[in-house]
């Protein structure tokens, strides 16, 4: 167990910057998500970590020591790769014992190793087998053998899960969760699917074009992004955005949603923080997930109500998005899967308004 | 043939009566090209194999492509251990060795250099590494006679003139290119996350290949024994140049025994000499053959 640190490390291949400037840190016992579309560092990043590529700048710490310049194998780190990469000529077992034996362990020692792995990881039927002769899952298993058996101070994945088919890619997921709970090493993991990093992570460090854009709790991440990009990646479907002024309005602070041939829609904001007195009469974005736009019940106080018509009605079991029309964008609210709603219907919903999120236009930047 | 032709008539989708015996005649065509074109390939060899078990008397007196009436298995016994090449009369066998004492060595370790040349270029790239496969390949197509001067006074100055050293030492270096080629070739399929999986267990530089890549490569291991196997084997431009007397090799001795002087033409003898000296890359196809048409087409497909 350890812990890890990265100050303002970048790395560039002759002019293309893939990583900018990033630093965090992962603390003894975290499972850090890196999560980010295509192409924005994250596998660079876990790279670096794993000296698989050298830094070009900044410093990589794996317990308070500097190992920029140590080799891979001398890191005391484990990886799981997108596509195994389990040894094609080797059986399970050979497969799992090879770092062993590379680094010379004596035979009892690996059988013992070997023996606690295929246990926890349940594959000691498999053992004699090549991977070829393996499913995916089973494959999957193997590859985090091989990286257990080591008991590394750090667990480093690299998109583990893409390979999988989408039912045993959710069972997988649990899995990995709970070998994580059970041997609390630190773990660094790479995946483009924000559900897999909201799950999985004690802290979420969410990427774009090589810069760290926000690194916290998933909570946070998901509740106060920082700015419109982490608001719009994080979240299925992504936060709604809407045009609006900071107004004040009642003695108390608000905004004003635009609307097409209606006056523009007053939503308060009791809970609003002083600095958004800063930007009163100013254009703003008004952000609003999903989940906070609920259908109003009758009796219930009025709060900052929506009317709407809706456009498009998808149930997915659990619950229903409606898509409909607000001024000039389009929106998405989830309601309750029993709400018996139907296209051109006119629908009321409630804004939570405490959840809500504003940005900065020009930058983006959370307010 | 008949048994497609008959399924397809028995469905009751198949289409009108005209198509399957528009079948029938195209495919009779085929097979009788392809069968034309076999006996064209094999009629070469008949004519050895009949030719070496006639007796001179039978030669004389009937055509080539006649069957011959009485076997004489006694002509290959007299070319592999008696028969007069050039002064020494001790038959192909010597020749036959030598052969094999240069071509062994320089099949396995040209063979062996190839995997790791191809090895370093596929999964260890480096600047210019790319530059430097290019100009390897570049020397498969130096034609041999460019260079067989130069390559004689240089054998020469380092003491290796009309030595087995040598030669194979000529071999393993002009085959470099080709078994880099195919070992390189085959590597850059290898996903690159198994050679950073290894690097991250522990394994170094030859560890990753003694232990993961060569063993993952053994239809390209074959494929280019028996390529090189071939081109050694078959040599004659080199081997003639660069041994003479008692280390040549058969190839050379084979041309030798040809132009030997000799009271009557003994054709029997010279095709049993040839068949001798051709039967070593015959049997290696035999053996390995379907490896080399796996291999080839290995890395086309994803198995």
């Amino acid at each position: 167990m350890a812990s890890l640190d990265l100050i303002g490390v970048s790395k560039s291949y002759g002019r293309a910057e893939a990583v900018r400037n990033v630093s965090l840190s992962v603390g003894d016992g975290e499972f850090l998500v890196l999560v980010g579309p295509s192409g924005c560092g994250k596998s660079t990043l876990l790279n670096l970590i794993a000296g698989l590529e050298h830094a070009s700048s900044g410093e990589i710490r794996i317990d308070a020591r500097r190992v920029n310049e140590v080799h891979p194998k001398d890191r005391d780190i484990a990886m799981v790769f997108q596509s195994y990469a389990l040894y094609p000529n080797m059986t399970v077992e050979r497969n799992i014992t090879f770092g062993l034996r590379a680094r010379g362990v004596p035979k009892e020692a690996r059988d013992e190793a070997l023996r606690k792995v295929a246990t926890i990881l349940q594959i000691e039927p498999l053992l004699d087998r090549k991977p070829a002769q393996l499913s995916g899952g089973q494959r999957q298993r193997v590859a985090m053998g091989r990286a257990m058996v080591r008991d590394p101070s750090i667990f480093l994945f690299d998109e583990p899960l893409s390979n999988l088919d989408a039912k045993l890619r959710l069972e997988m997921r649990t899995e990995i969760k709970r070998l994580h709970q059970r041997l609390g090493t630190s773990a660094v993991y790479v995946t483009h699917d924000q559900i897999e990093a909201m799950t999985l992570a004690t802290r979420i460090a969410v990427m774009r074009d090589g810069v760290l854009q926000q690194c916290a709790e998933p909570h946070t991440v998901f509740e106060s992004p920082a700015n419109m990009f982490v608001a719009d990646f994080i979240g299925s479907p992504p936060m709604n955005f809407v045009p609006a002024t900071v107004v004040q309005q009642d003695g108390g602070l608000g905004v004003h949603l635009a609307r097409n041939g209606e006056p523009a829609l007053y939503v308060p904001l009791p809970q609003a923080p002083g600095r958004y007195a800063d930007w009163l009469g100013r254009e703003v974005v008004f952000g609003v997930r999903p989940e906070h736009l609920a259908a109003v019940r009758p009796g219930e106080a009025e709060r900052a109500v929506l009317d709407c018509r809706i456009d498009v009605v998808e149930p997915t079991g659990t619950d229903t998005m409606v898509f409909f029309e607000l001024g000039t964008v389009e929106m998405v609210a989830r309601i309750d899967a029993h709400a018996a709603v139907r296209p051109g219907e006119v629908l009321r919903l409630a804004i939570d308004a405490a959840r809500t999120s504003l940005f900065d236009p020009r930058t983006g930047q959370r307010i | 043939m008949a048994e497609a032709v008959s399924v397809s008539n028995e469905g009751s989708w198949a289409p009108a009566v005209a198509r399957p015996r528009r079948l029938r005649v195209g495919r009779v065509l085929l097979y009788a090209v392809l069968a034309l074109f076999a006996l064209y390939y094999l009629a070469p060899l008949y004519v050895m194999v009949a030719t070496s078990l006639k007796s001179p008397e039978e030669l004389r007196e009937a055509s080539i492509f006649v069957l011959p009436h009485t076997a004489q298995f006694d002509t290959w016994r007299h070319a592999w251990s008696e028969v007069c090449i050039s002064v020494n009369c001790g038959g192909m066998r010597p020749y036959f060795f030598n052969s094999l004492v240069v071509v062994i060595p320089a099949v396995l370790i040209s063979t062996l250099i190839g995997a790791i040349n191809g090895y370093a270029l596929a999964a260890w790239q480096f600047p210019g590494s790319n530059l430097l496969f290019g100009l390897m390949l570049f020397s498969c197509f130096i034609p041999f006679q460019a260079i067989i001067l130069p390559l004689a006074q240089l054998l020469g100055v380092v003491g290796l003139a009309s030595t087995g050293t040598g030669l194979a030492l000529t071999y393993i270096i002009y085959g470099l290119g080709f078994t880099t080629l195919f070992f390189r070739n085959f590597y850059v399929t290898v996903p690159r996350e198994l050679v950073r999986a290894a690097t991250i267990d522990g394994a170094g530089f030859f560890s990753i290949f003694w232990h993961i890549m060569l063993p993952i490569s053994l239809p390209t291991i074959v494929v280019t024994l028996i390529w090189q196997f071939t081109q050694i084997w078959n040599d004659f431009l080199f081997a003639v140049t660069l041994t003479n007397g008692a280390g040549q090799t058969a190839t050379v001795a084979l041309g030798n025994l040809v132009k030997t002087s000799q009271a009557t033409k003994r054709y029997d003898v010279e095709m049993a000499a040839a068949i001798i000296t051709g039967l070593p890359t015959l049997l290696v196809f035999l053996l390995a053959g379907k490896y080399f048409v796996r291999g080839l087409t290995a890395g086309a497909v994803k198995g």
